[in-house]
């Protein structure tokens, strides 16, 4: 499905201007994994890839139980088992289901240059609007958790949607409904963060100090948000600690852009300005025989 | 009378026009990502894609031909004592006071900055494109590599821009310039009066 | 509940017993009956149903120092879903895992190919090496473990692979004739 109906998008990728926007008392979505109980059972990636209709290559092994070892513009979702020892001698197995974590302040939208080929809308999903998609990359560059993935046969990004047709009906999304153990939950961001603060303070009680909710606030916070075991450490997980937007990114997609603009313009401006004041420079033997 | 002294080959001039082709097209669908008012170029090209296909291309192009000008160009372009006692009096010559300009050869001072500027950007272009022209070679590069990569992109490409705006304004400015590159010919008294000392080299003996 | 109402001291109607013993499976990596080190015939289960031939093929601990296993993953279901796509896709070719002492000790890293013999056959596939498999200390010795999941064979989506009862030895349980498929010896080598 394209997109919601336009009068829900909030932001619109290479826009200047505000979209409409009268439509925005809904309720911010969210979803919850709780990696506590999270059995890494892959469910969720075959929902996904049976919702969507994708289906990536039959791969190899390359000696671990990732499969596919990363997300691909076939897999927006994928399952990754850490072995860590957050305490000497103490060895967990952290299994996390990896994908967008549609940000708050999506830097795929801030960096793409296509008019409206990524859009949020207002309630919090950050989807692709493929048709609009030239393939240019920009948002590889824009993501502070390296998720979109560039199709070699269309070239056109891709990412998880957060199963945002189904949303616009009122069923949750594929990985939600699937999920066995109810690792994954969906609803309000307030009820998402409530629960998942819960969660985190039953975790403590069990003995992990130093559980928490992982809803980065460096991105303005996530519609996509963990129960982490150990939330001080997400690198553990290979999760950014504090991921924002590059700052090169923001430079080139924020100030750089006016100056430049004003730049160009205003030295042809002035070139105008700059041949009605003093007038051309006319040779001095022509100018002595006229 | 004025004479018709030769200041570019035939081979020159359509190797600058080929340049200048080149920029245009790749100014104007590099312009199209890089702000979104100037989108709307991109449907010179065809549209969004094709304009992402097109770019990496035309620069590559565009380079190429800089490649053939560069290297008959640049011993002309070196900066020597007089271009900088001819830079003190840049601000006067800008408001149309040429008195006190000491004689330039083939290139002024401005004209020399502009050549090297142009060469340096175009260096800086094509390294940092390569680094993000999908999808041939952007698979070999970070994604930290590619952020740096595309804030020097779009520095280096306005610098050029802006370059090529003085570069072209300087041409109408200065009173038969243009048929230089447009005939390859120029009048004696242009000579003269803006490059004194080639108008001197070329007519030795005549 | 039993037919007499109350419950009973010792099995009855079981071909071994009348009360509950450990018994080494077949191949043991240990050699004797820790429970009763001393009688060798107490080694492995008596009752058990082993045919002549069959008898002949066990391997020996000299040979066959590591003790195997086979079991399942989330991924798939027996030998069926290798012909489902999604399932292939999240679970795609046949592998063997080993903790990370025993790779270090056989040059195996993560990823490479490897064979995994016992007395009757061998399975060639790639390797997983964990941390979550650890030695075992076994009468005063180490004794490695190969973990060997099934689910792959000759025919499928999923990449063909070697299927794992090429390997594992035929005794059936005293009472309910279950092969003992879940405890064998083996060795590994890099392919």
């Amino acid at each position: 499905m394209a997109s919601l109906q336009s009068l829900d998008v909030v932001a619109r990728s290479a826009t200047t201007l505000p979209t409409p926007q009268v439509r925005q008392a809904i309720p911010q979505v969210a979803k919850l994994i709780d990696e506590s109980k999270c059995i890494g059972c892959k469910a969720c990636q075959v929902a996904c890839m049976n919702w969507n209709d994708l289906r990536d290559e039959v791969g190899e092994t390359v000696g671990v139980y990732d499969n596919p070892v990363d997300l691909t513009p076939s897999s927006w979702t994928v399952m990754k088992f850490y072995e860590v020892e957050p305490k000497a001698g103490s060895l967990e197995w952290l299994i996390r289901k990896d994908g967008c974590m549609h940000c708050e302040d999506p830097g795929c939208l801030k960096a793409c240059p296509s008019p409206g080929a990524i859009v949020k809308y207002a309630n919090g999903i950050v989807d692709f609007i493929s048709e609009n998609c030239v393939g240019c990359g920009y948002c590889v560059k824009g993501c502070p958790f390296d998720v979109p993935r560039i199709s070699q046969k269309d070239n056109k990004a891709y990412k998880c949607t957060l199963c945002s047709d189904r949303v616009s009906v009122g069923l949750e999304p594929a990985c939600v409904k699937t999920c066995p153990t109810g690792a994954i939950s969906f609803g309000t961001k307030d009820d998402m963060v409530s629960y998942g603060e819960k969660r985190a303070g039953e975790l403590k009680e069990r003995g992990f100090q130093n559980a928490g909710l992982y809803n980065p606030e460096g991105v303005g916070g996530t519609h996509v948000m963990y129960v982490l075991k150990h939330a001080d450490k997400p690198q553990l997980e290979e999760l950014p600690a504090n991921p924002r937007i590059d700052p090169m990114v923001s430079l080139w997609k924020g100030l750089a852009k006016p100056l430049a603009v004003a730049g160009m313009i205003g030295a042809m401006v002035a070139g105008f300005f700059h041949y009605m004041k003093v007038g051309p420079v006319e040779d001095k033997a022509e100018k002595e025989e006229a | 009378m004025s004479r018709l002294l030769q200041r570019y080959k035939d081979g020159d001039r359509m190797n600058h026009w080929f340049i200048a082709l080149m920029f245009v097209l790749a100014a104007l669908s590099g312009l199209a990502f890089f702000h979104p008012s100037m989108f709307f170029f991109a449907n010179l090209f065809g549209g969004g894609s094709w304009t992402r296909i097109l770019h990496p291309f035309l620069g590559l192009l565009m380079v190429l031909g800089f490649l053939g000008l560069f290297f008959r160009l640049w011993r002309d372009n070196l900066i020597t004592a007089g271009d900088r006692e001819w830079a003190r009096h840049m601000g006067k010559m800008l408001s149309g006071d040429k008195a006190g300009l000491p004689p330039v050869g083939k290139y002024n001072y401005a004209q020399k900055l502009t050549f090297w500027v142009m060469a340096l950007s175009l260096v800086v272009l094509l390294a940092t494109g390569v680094m993000f022209w999908r999808p041939w070679f952007a698979p070999y590069f970070s994604v930290e590599a590619m952020r740096a990569a595309v804030l020097l992109h779009s520095v280096a490409a306005v610098v050029l821009i802006l370059s090529t705006i003085m570069h072209v304004y300087a041409a109408i400015w200065v009173k038969g310039t243009i048929r230089a590159m447009t005939r390859g010919t120029v009048t004696e008294s242009w000579a003269k009066t803006n490059h004194a000392l080639w108008h001197q080299e070329v007519t030795k003996g005549r | 509940m039993n037919p007499e109402g109350v419950a009973r001291f010792y099995a009855v109607a079981m071909n071994e017993g009348p009360f509950p013993e450990h018994y080494e499976p077949f191949e043991t990596p240990v050699g004797v009956n820790l429970m009763c080190p001393t009688n060798p015939k107490a080694v492995s289960n008596p009752a058990a149903r082993v045919y002549k031939g069959d008898m002949e093929a066990f391997g020996k601990k000299e040979e066959f120092p590591y003790a195997a296993t086979t079991y399942r993953l989330t991924e798939h279901l027996h030998f069926w879903t290798k012909h489902s796509r999604s399932n292939a896709i999240t679970q795609p070719a046949p592998f063997v895992e080993i903790g990370e002492e025993l790779a270090r000790e056989k040059g195996i890293r993560q990823g490479d190919r490897v064979k995994v013999k016992s007395n009757r056959g061998e399975v060639i596939a790639a390797c997983v090496v964990t941390k979550r498999m650890k030695a075992l200390e076994v009468n005063g010795k180490k004794v490695h473990h190969v973990g060997i999941p099934i689910h792959w064979g000759f025919k499928g989506v999923t990449q063909n692979g070697y299927l794992a009862n090429a390997l594992t030895p035929f005794v059936g349980d005293a009472n309910s004739q279950t092969p003992e498929y879940k405890a064998f010896l083996v060795n590994i080598e890099k392919a």
